[in-house]
């Protein structure tokens, strides 16, 4: 066998590739090189290669056999994938069932040390609005001066303020003159209304100048308003972002911002929203960000998948890196791994029918991610996901960590429940569902929010509505206390 | 079909939580209470000396001990003190099965997995002026007084601090 061109890279596939994948690639070169319909010299040769490729990678045996001749490295991926199921089978009936997974994404051991963080090009985008006024704008001032000189040489950083205009503070670059941005940020005003279309596009050409995969690349919002009419146009400018793998955070600082419209623009780029109240709060949360940015191993997450007919993926909850409820829909916007931690998943699906098989593929898909500091940055992992089908249901009681962050999460998703109960004008079921998380939260010893939960209930019931703050705290509340007990599988 | 035993809400076969009113449905295992167990690393500390009594300070100062190590950590959920004595740095963490190297300090008796303590999370240095904290790569992060510390990395404490594993609380109590 010539070892120059691998069979895999005759075929143009990955070393992981599925069967599936395989006998995929397979036919479409067919279709172009196949003797019949070719027409430049030199083709059949191709498909003859082709050809041969595929007979061996096609058959199991053969496969096998060939590829414990290649060289390990080979196979190595730079990510490891490790999965954990609520159960060890689905059980044969006509009945729909539901089965979880948990997955978690860590970076290689091996690949860890040398690495250190990939330079960021990271836009803080800053809300002016007259709202923002006094000791808010102050800490954010502050704030963003002290994470200005904690910058290495090689990070790109930009400054966008905005109310009802944009104005580019300090343009994206890595030739920093402290003194003058300083400036620049000391001399901000606040004033005017809120217009968070106008910051995002201003923040976004700045990033655009430098956007590479071997930069975090990252828009920060910090806002406190409302924004109107905008709305739409925001969205299609993070689809724009999500595509160019530019991810935007969002800091909502008191009760008037629109947590909905932020959730949604931020995790359509893989990103996530965060509600504080206090100066101190929002400190911490800048702090934590740019720290958290620094220890990025891999960018850029995505979950390509084609779900099986008989399979409804109905849920997908981001534990870590930053909890979010993420949106079903392929791709699914993963975000980031970081270097020391793992990124980790929790899905939920529903199996409305079974094969014939004695196997039930839950979702055969494809991670895409980035890693910045890799000589090879675009990897490509392959992810499947099936159980066996037994007669007998199966008795073997879920991993204690996939109940304990689903028992956490249970309590959230019955928040959004009630949300949308609310929205619907069901004001008699959402205080129900109201009534039965602050039992939760209470058996769980999480008093305060408890109290929040049966405060608002009184509100609900009077104005048919969550209030500002109230909402937001029950939201951001419930949804922090999904943690993972630990990891899945430690690296030891 | 699983009736949820507290509600009656059915719930199709596999779920874990009832989504009427969030109790867990039977087959899963209890998350809630579990046994204390017998501290693993008992053996190589001085006998660690329950405190039912201590009461909690709630002025936010870490409460005194007759334990006449010098320094100790409170473990302030639990209002319990472990001396820190009898070697110069200790590592925290959770025992668990299959585990080759257990931390000095086994924090399970403590909801330390339901907190999301790591097996080996951080470790502290005893014999050191000042004494430090190391968060050893732990998934949930260590802070000190609620800021994150780096990982790897000694950070100085004082008397009075405190550390949060994971969820996990505990004050470092330091007379010397």
């Amino acid at each position: 066998m010539p070892k120059e061109t691998s069979l895999y890279s005759r075929l143009g596939v990955p070393t992981d590739a599925s069967p599936e994948e395989v006998r995929r690639a397979y036919r479409e070169a067919a279709r172009k090189l196949h003797p019949d319909i070719n027409q430049k010299p030199g083709e059949t040769e191709l498909f003859i290669g082709i050809q041969e490729a595929y007979d061996i990678l096609s058959n199991p045996d053969q496969r096998m056999a060939y590829d414990n001749n290649l060289s390990p490295d080979v196979f190595a991926q730079p990510v490891q994938v490790n999965t954990l199921y609520s159960r060890a089978s689905l059980t044969r009936s006509k009945e729909p069932q539901l089965i979880y997974v948990l997955l978690e994404l860590t970076a290689r051991p091996d690949s860890k040390k040398p690495i250190g963080a990939p330079p960021l090009n990271t836009s803080l985008v800053i809300d002016c609005s007259t709202s923002m006024q006094g000791v808010i704008m102050d800490t954010v001032k502050s704030t963003a001066i002290e994470l200005l000189h904690q910058m290495r040489a090689e990070d790109i950083i930009s400054i966008v303020a905005f109310s009802d205009r944009a104005e580019v503070v300090l343009p994206a670059g890595s030739q920093l003159n402290a003194k003058q941005i300083e400036m620049g940020i000391r001399m901000l005003q606040s004033r005017g209304g809120t217009e968070i279309f106008r910051g995002l596009e201003a923040a976004y050409h700045e990033i655009a100048r430098f956007r590479d995969d071997k930069h975090t690349n990252q828009i920060i919002l910090i806002t406190d308003g409302r924004t109107y009419g905008d709305e739409a146009d925001c969205i299609k400018l993070a689809q724009q972002a999500s595509i160019e793998g530019v991810e935007i955070s969002g800091l909502g600082i008191g009760d008037k911002w629109n947590d909905e419209f932020m959730d949604k623009l931020t995790s359509i780029t893989g990103g996530s929203s965060i509600y504080v109240t206090t100066p101190k709060d929002i400190r911490d949360y800048l702090k934590d960000k740019f720290h958290n940015l620094s220890q990025r191993y891999a960018e850029n997450v995505k979950l390509d998948y084609n779900k099986p007919a008989n399979v409804d993926l109905r849920y997908v909850f981001r534990i870590q890196p930053e909890t979010m409820h993420l949106a079903t829909g392929s791709p699914i916007q993963i975000g980031s791994i970081p270097r020391e931690a793992s990124a980790n998943l929790l899905m939920e699906f529903l199996v409305t029918s079974l094969p014939a098989a004695d196997r039930a593929v839950l979702l055969p898909g494809r991670f895409f991610l980035e890693v910045p500091l890799q000589a090879k940055s675009q990897i490509s992992i392959r992810l499947e996901l099936e159980r066996p089908i037994t007669k007998e249901p199966d008795r073997t009681p879920p991993p204690a960590a996939l109940v304990q962050a689903m028992s956490k999460l249970t309590i959230y998703r019955m928040q959004e429940r009630a949300r949308q109960e609310i929205s619907q004008g069901k004001v008699k079921d959402a205080t129900r569902h109201l009534q039965n998380i602050a039992t939760r939260l209470m058996a769980d010893g999480q008093n305060d929010l408890a109290r929040t939960v049966l405060k608002e209930i009184g509100h609900v019931e009077k104005k048919q509505a969550l209030s500002d703050g109230g909402g937001k705290r029950i939201k951001y509340g419930t949804r922090g206390l999904v943690m993972l007990p630990a990891t899945v599988k430690q690296n030891e | 079909m699983i009736v949820c035993p507290s509600c009656k809400h059915e719930e199709f076969e596999g779920a874990l939580f009832c989504n009427e009113c969030g109790a867990q449905l039977p087959g899963t295992p209890q998350t809630g209470t579990k046994n204390i167990q017998r501290m693993a690393a008992t053996e190589t500390l001085q006998p660690l000396r329950p405190k039912p009594t201590e009461t909690r300070s709630s002025s936010g100062a870490p409460p005194t001990t007759s334990i006449d190590a010098p320094i100790a950590i409170y473990v302030m959920d639990a209002g319990q003190i472990i001396p820190l004595a009898g070697r110069d740095e200790f590592t925290l963490g959770r025992s668990s099965e299959q585990q080759t190297v257990l931390p000095d300090l086994d924090l399970s008796p403590f909801q330390a997995y339901e907190k999301g303590v790591s097996r080996l999370h951080a470790s502290i240095r005893v014999n050191s002026n000042p004494v430090t904290v190391t968060d050893l790569g732990s998934v949930n992060a260590t802070r000190l007084n609620g800021q994150r510390i780096p990982p790897s990395k000694p950070i100085p404490v004082q008397h009075g601090d405190i550390l949060t594993l994971g969820k996990l609380k505990l004050q470092m109590i330091i007379r010397k």
